[in-house]
């Protein structure tokens, strides 16, 4: 059987695949890395969801430099809510990654319960288009699909945001990464997602991201090793 | 005393005594009455009869009389205005009676017998009053005893005295009453000028012990407040609930609101959030809720179906953020245009706007207190070897004031990979770690 006879098998209704990835495409919006949105369910971050991102080197691991592209184009209608960042997000450099202070909105609140709380009262809230948590500590089923369902009625995108690599802790998140750096760039592990599991990790580099913060998308990164190679000539 | 229907149908009577009463039913419930509760409820009601009418007069005897004759027209016609004042009060689970007269005492002496037929011509009051009973005279019971013996029943034979034998007989005050109800003579009143703050206090019988139970009565104040701010529109942004307790000075609770507004069910769901980070110090007999502050909240409408979407939705959630989490644990970040990086962000509000600064690349994460490294094999350490990347950012500034600064500002990565911004400090001559990528 040649290859556009399987594709037109393969497009017929009847016919599931096993990855899974195919079925209903969940709205998203994309990363910006086309590497990483080739492997995410839908092609990005999914809307009305919470994703799971495990800082590998705690603070400073790459989670804004993964972000901060996605966010951009959230903040352009609607708010990012922080809560309980470890630093101070600093004005400058997150307007230069294209994120309006104004849109921003900074939560210390004094407990994890309270973080907790605050995190789903921002999802439930649709002018919060982004809600990113730094939640210590251990989180039960219960508070993850409580703030799965307050991001799905809000219809945003929540972050929840822990230190550790791989955790051996199930969750109830449906889209759990972790990301750590490396001498390029960053290593992104996607440890769980709707459809197939995918056991190699997704490498950025830095010039990815800068190309991701500008929109451009050159053709050197579409392939992870290219633009890799791409990155070591220009450094 | 007063009875209702059925206490009336146990045999007890007005005037009767309450040992008495208890003879006959022992399970009577007695209400007390409290005149200040009910001269402060008087007083938020003419405030809210303020948005149909500009002259609104508290009258005795629980009276409120509004000048309706110049804007029947704009509520387009008596019934449909009337329709709007009976509903509206009715809403407050109030039972009135209402007259309408071309004078002040015609129109409440017809609204205390219960006469809803509206008198529009100043030919009629006289017809209009002539079948009142004397008891609606505001005059001395020894007049209306008087009256009694004359063997008057009616207003209409009072009326048809000659006033000159009157005013010899009563004094001068009852032919006044007659002429001012019939139009003949003046009738000036004072309009109601509402309070430009609102403080309303609740007497429990029983007193609050519980944070729910504080919660109802918060909710019933600000139902009050609703009601008082609607008349005007205005709306409130904070308000303060005082407690009074038995044996310990009151106690004090300030509910901030993230804009002004005036529903009560947004307050109440402010207030609730604000309970949670609150303790009774002591059960509490008396509330009193103050707003010192009222701000106009015209062109603002309200929401046909409650809630509006966008911005407003926003503000409410920020008003239950900063209730429950604390006023310092909402905040947000703006850019400020200085060289000096710590200099060059500031705490704002939410929803501030910023400038684009003319920088360089800046990390992220700023540390809020500056770390200084310590040095292993000269090289500057955190945690892993820190190597610096590429050149320099000097930045030299603030000579003009207490805190200058001259340092280089590097890019540094560690082995793992994991990049810093760390500075050499030209006066001091050491590292420091001063944001995170």
């Amino acid at each position: 059987m040649n290859d556009a006879a399987l594709v037109s098998v393969l497009q017929h209704p009847a016919v599931w695949r096993g990855d899974g990835r195919m079925g209903a495409a969940p709205a998203t919006v994309p990363s910006a890395f086309r590497a990483l949105d080739a492997q995410l369910p839908g092609g990005g971050w999914a809307v009305g969801s919470v994703t799971e991102l495990l800082l590998g080197n705690g603070t400073g691991s790459g989670e804004l430099p993964l972000l901060w592209p996605a966010l951009g184009q959230i903040a352009r209608a609607r708010e990012v809510v922080l809560i309980a960042p470890p630093q101070v997000p600093y004005a400058p450099a997150w307007q230069q990654a294209g994120i309006d202070p104004g849109r921003m909105l900074w939560l210390q609140p004094a407990s994890v319960t309270e973080s907790l709380w605050a995190m789903e009262q921002a999802l439930r809230e649709p002018a919060c288009g982004a809600v990113l948590g730094w939640i210590q500590g251990f989180i039960d089923d219960r508070a993850c699909r409580r703030l799965q369902l307050a991001a799905k009625s809000g219809q945003s995108y929540g972050f929840l945001l822990r230190p550790g690599r791989g955790h051996p802790v199930p969750s109830p998140l449906p889209l759990r990464l972790s990301v750590a750096t490396t001498d390029e760039g960053w290593q992104v592990h996607i440890l769980k997602r709707r459809g197939l599991p995918l056991t190699a990790p997704v490498c950025l580099t830095r010039q990815e991201a800068r190309y991701a913060l500008a929109g451009l998308a050159p053709a050197v990164v579409a392939a992870g090793s290219l633009s890799a190679t791409a990155s070591r000539l220009t450094h | 005393m007063l009875a209702d229907t059925l206490a009336a149908g146990l045999g007890i009577k007005p005037g009767m005594k309450l040992s008495a009463a208890f003879a006959l039913a022992n399970e009577l419930d007695i209400f007390v009455r409290k005149p200040d509760a009910e001269a402060q409820r008087l007083g938020v009601l003419a405030a809210w009869a303020l948005q149909f009418t500009p002259t609104v007069v508290i009258d005795a005897a629980h009276t409120l009389l509004l000048e309706i004759g110049g804007c029947i027209k704009y509520f387009g016609g008596l019934a449909r205005l009337r329709e709007l004042i009976s509903t509206g009060l009715k809403q407050f689970g109030l039972t009135v009676t209402s007259g309408i007269a071309p004078t002040p005492l015609a129109a409440a002496w017809r609204a205390a017998c219960n006469r809803p037929k509206a008198v529009m011509a100043d030919k009629d009051i006289a017809w209009a009053l002539a079948e009142l009973p004397l008891a609606v005279l505001p005059v001395p019971d020894t007049t209306l005893d008087g009256l009694a013996q004359l063997g008057m029943h009616t207003l209409q034979e009072v009326m048809a005295l000659p006033r000159a034998g009157l005013k010899r007989r009563f004094g001068t005050d009852l032919p006044l009453l007659l002429d001012q109800a019939l139009g003949l003579a003046a009738d000036p009143r004072d309009p109601f000028t509402p309070p430009d703050r609102f403080e309303y206090a609740v007497d429990l019988d029983y007193p609050v012990e519980t944070l729910d139970g504080f919660g109802m009565v918060g909710q019933w104040l600000f139902e009050a407040l609703e009601t008082f701010l609607s008349g005007r529109g205005l709306g409130v942004q904070e308000v303060l609930l005082r407690l009074k307790h038995e044996d310990l000075p009151p106690s004090e609770l300030t509910v901030r609101f993230g804009v002004p507004g005036r529903r009560a069910s947004e307050f109440t769901s402010i207030l609730q959030e604000r309970l949670e980070r609150y303790e009774l110090a002591a059960p509490a007999f008396t509330v009193t809720l103050i707003a010192a502050h009222l701000h106009q909240l015209d062109g603002m409408p309200l929401g046909l179906f409650g809630h509006e979407a966008g911005n407003a939705n926003f503000q409410l959630l920020l008003a239950r953020l900063s209730a429950r989490l604390g006023e310092g644990a909402v905040r947000a970040v703006a850019t400020v245009s200085d060289h000096r990086p710590e200099l060059a962000w500031r705490m704002a509000q939410p929803g501030e706007q910023s400038t684009p600064l003319p920088v360089g690349e800046r990390p992220g994460w700023l540390l809020a207190q500056p770390e200084r490294l310590s040095l292993r094999n000269e090289r500057p350490w955190y945690g892993e070897t820190l190597t610096m990347e590429g050149w320099p950012e000097r930045i030299e500034s603030g000579w003009w004031d207490d805190s200058p600064i001259a340092r280089d500002y590097y890019t540094a990565r560690g082995p793992s990979g994991r990049r810093y911004w760390i500075w050499y400090d030209h006066s001091q001559h050491d590292w420091w770690l001063h944001g995170i990528f």
